[in-house]
């Protein structure tokens, strides 16, 4: 009932050089002190290498099953991105709001500032549109 | 291999130490930005003053000096007071993140 996605993305070398790979292992080791992790959410990485650590695997539970969610945290906290790996899918057609990009509907990575955080900004919203059901695209 | 961010500390500890870096005990700090929002966990050292963690977290932030001022309960903590000796007063509380009040300071 899922789709594999195939990816390919590339970033531009400024957002490595702005990104603070301090603040990212601090946000990223506090997420299992938040609300819902391993129940609702959990992440992954490939291992404790800084270069590693600006791709981690969130993985979201959706009705019951994780899907992996690729976060882009290079130049965080100036940007942020991410998409699903394997889109999540209502009775087997398409979330209303995940795009076949595997991108959510959203433009908060748009509106991102730097003052937002990981979980606080982020990961909640994409649970909170996730369980939306109205579509708004 | 896929390490679970809850083991990430494991990992970066287990990296061969130089000598006389050896990692001291840090300390808990629970602060939220505005009364509504769920507490950030902040590792700190504990020697360090409550200026110097107002200068980390508004550097974090991206916010001005003046607009992190940690306080505790509305009262502003001592700048200058180390966080090892505002323990027993700050234990399982949070923080809360007030601009400084320039009129009439």
């Amino acid at each position: 009932l899922t789709r594999p996605l195939s990816l390919s993305f590339s970033i531009p070398s400024e957002r490595y050089r702005k990104t603070d790979y301090n603040r990212i292992y601090k946000e990223l080791i506090d997420l299992p002190f938040k609300p819902g992790y391993k129940k609702l959410f959990k992440v992954k990485v490939n291992s404790a290498n800084p270069k590693d650590l600006i791709f981690p695997t969130l993985y979201i539970n959706f009705k019951g099953k994780f899907y992996p969610f690729r976060l882009i945290l290079a130049g965080y906290p100036y940007y942020i991105d991410g998409f699903f790996l394997v889109l999540p899918l209502i009775n087997g057609s398409t979330h209303p709001h995940v795009l076949p990009s595997g991108h959510m509907c959203w433009d908060l990575e748009k509106d991102w500032k730097p003052g937002m955080t990981l979980y606080e900004d982020y990961i909640r919203f994409l649970l909170k549109t996730l369980y939306k059901r109205r579509y708004n695209r | 291999m896929e390490i679970d961010v809850e083991e990430l500390p494991k990992y970066i500890e287990t990296e061969p130490k130089k000598e006389g870096t050896e990692k001291k005990e840090k300390m808990v700090i629970r602060v939220r930005q505005f009364p509504t929002q769920e507490p950030f966990i902040v590792r700190i050292e504990p020697e360090w003053t409550v200026k110097q963690v107002e200068e980390k977290l508004a550097e974090a932030w991206n916010k001005s000096l003046r607009a992190t001022r940690l306080a505790l309960n509305g009262d502003p903590l001592p700048e200058k007071a180390r966080f090892v000796d505002l323990a027993p007063q700050i234990q399982g509380k949070v923080l809360d993140i007030v601009a400084e009040h320039t009129v009439g300071a």
